[in-house]
């Protein structure tokens, strides 16, 4: 457990150089920015705003979405900048100074709705599976998987935001916020809850006690401390 | 103590009633004894018989219900009546689906609520307000119950299908569509679940059974004077 600590402690100072200046890429009005092998700061570019931005606790491969079709907000209802009606994923190498590769998705029908907005990716430690979500309902997202050896694309669970976890006692695994029908004993009544999950790939859930009451990102960062490894959280809503 | 008929039979047996002579055309649910000044429902107890039953005061309608759920109802009934109005449809179908959503306003830690300030639709899609650190990304945040209601009723960035119309379709509409059709809650949550609100299947029965708890709450305060 210390000796991953330490590990964990050198990647961080890795991900600043010399100059002191963070070169984890970084995502800002739709562009997404990292530092090039060359030392130069760079754009990613895919002919479109970018956005939900994930970064391997590495620091070596990035995910992210461009929106491919879009409305713009019409207020007072209207109000997401922009909606996302389209959108596809890319996945980026360190290694290959982060030239982009886009993720061919078929849509995705669930409950007989059909889907091309794909959210939040991010990739499992081995770089094998892809991991996304698809705002199927209003009230709950779809976390669903694909292979990148094989293209085969799955439904896990329904999470709301999740990350999946590199390293420590739990690698590979995913933990998830997700909604969940919970009694309320006092009330005599059921009410939809949003508690959180320790997945595996093929949906099995755990259920995590949340003692502290922690927003999730805190309770993630509490979770690698524990448990050991990291989980990073897209950087969301940021497009 | 228990519900008794004590005062009102006494009067009848002594050929009087509670209010000095029995009128059968007194309604049902007077709600005050006028002789003893206390809460007091009146009861037919036979062909033509009828007596006052005075409600003790540990069963006023009021002290049998969750304060959390009184007090939920007090705050946004107001709000309420006046988005139903806005969207054609009940107050208590406004108040029992946010009180389904939010449990009663958060009354549990893992309701959405309790990140996502004022969200009580649960609604994933962009509020009026800047979220707090915390909060969950993929639920908006809002600046009050009304613009939660408002922007869940009334935004059309969404994937509903209803019908023939796919995609951009208002809740306030299928909800209308349904209410002014003659469905009971339940089926018009049924409806909207099924449209993609969520995929909860039995979620048109929970919503209708909240929205009976509010109505009793709204009948309650009525009663006592506190909602108008």
């Amino acid at each position: 457990m210390r000796l991953r600590a330490i590990l964990l402690a050198f990647l961080g100072l890795m991900a600043i150089n010399g100059y002191g200046q963070k070169t984890a890429p970084s995502l800002s009005g739709g562009i997404i920015r990292f530092i090039a092998k060359s030392g130069q700061e760079k754009e990613i570019q895919v002919g479109k705003a970018c956005g939900d931005l994930w970064v391997s606790p590495d620091e070596t491969v990035i995910a992210f979405i461009s929106i491919e079709k879009g409305s713009p907000p019409k207020p007072p209802y209207d109000l997401d900048n922009p909606f996302i009606e389209e959108s596809a994923i890319y996945v980026a190498k360190r290694s290959e100074d982060f030239r982009p590769v886009r993720v061919a998705l078929e849509p995705v029908i669930i409950d007989g709705r059909r889907s091309l907005v794909f959210r939040q990716p991010s990739l499992s430690p081995d770089l094998k599976i892809l991991y996304f979500s698809v705002p199927y309902t209003m009230t709950s997202w779809k976390l669903m998987s694909a292979s990148l050896q094989n293209g085969h694309v799955k439904s896990i669970s329904d999470a709301d935001d999740y990350c999946v976890i590199w390293g420590g006692t739990d690698s590979g695994d995913l933990l998830a916020v997700a909604r969940t029908n919970e009694y309320d004993p006092t009330l005599r009544g059921y009410y939809p809850g949003y508690p959180y999950f320790l997945m595996t790939n093929s949906g099995a859930k755990t259920r995590l006690e949340n003692k502290e009451d922690l927003p999730f990102d805190q309770f993630v960062d509490q979770w690698s401390r524990h448990r050991g490894g990291a989980c990073s959280l897209s950087d969301f809503g940021k497009h | 103590m228990l519900v008794g008929i004590y005062h009102a039979i006494g009067s009848i047996l002594s050929g009087g009633s509670p209010n000095g002579g029995w009128d059968p055309n007194v309604p049902w649910d007077v709600p005050w004894d006028p002789d003893l000044g206390v809460p007091a429902v009146y009861v037919s107890v036979g062909e033509g018989v009828g007596v006052y039953v005075p409600v003790p005061e540990d069963q006023d309608c009021e002290k049998q219900l969750s304060p959390y759920e009184v007090d939920f109802v007090k705050q946004h009934y107001d709000d309420s009546v006046s988005l139903g109005s806005l969207a054609n449809i009940p107050d208590t179908w406004v108040l029992g689906w946010a009180a389904e959503e939010s449990d009663y306003g958060g009354h549990s830690k893992t309701a959405a609520i309790r990140r996502n300030p004022n969200n009580y639709f649960s609604w994933h899609g962009a509020g009026d307000a800047k979220c707090p650190p915390g909060a969950n990304h993929s639920l908006g945040c809002f600046s009050s119950f009304y613009s939660a209601g408002a922007i869940t009723l009334f935004s059309t960035f969404d994937n509903f299908h209803y019908g023939d119309l796919t995609a951009h379709v208002q809740t306030a509409f299928i909800l209308a569509d349904q209410f002014g059709n003659g469905a009971l809650p339940a089926q018009a949550f049924s409806a909207l679940e099924q449209a993609g609100y969520n995929s909860d299947s039995n979620y048109g029965n929970k919503v209708s059974d909240h929205i009976d708890v509010v109505a009793s709450i709204e009948k309650c305060l009525k009663s006592k004077g506190e909602l108008k």
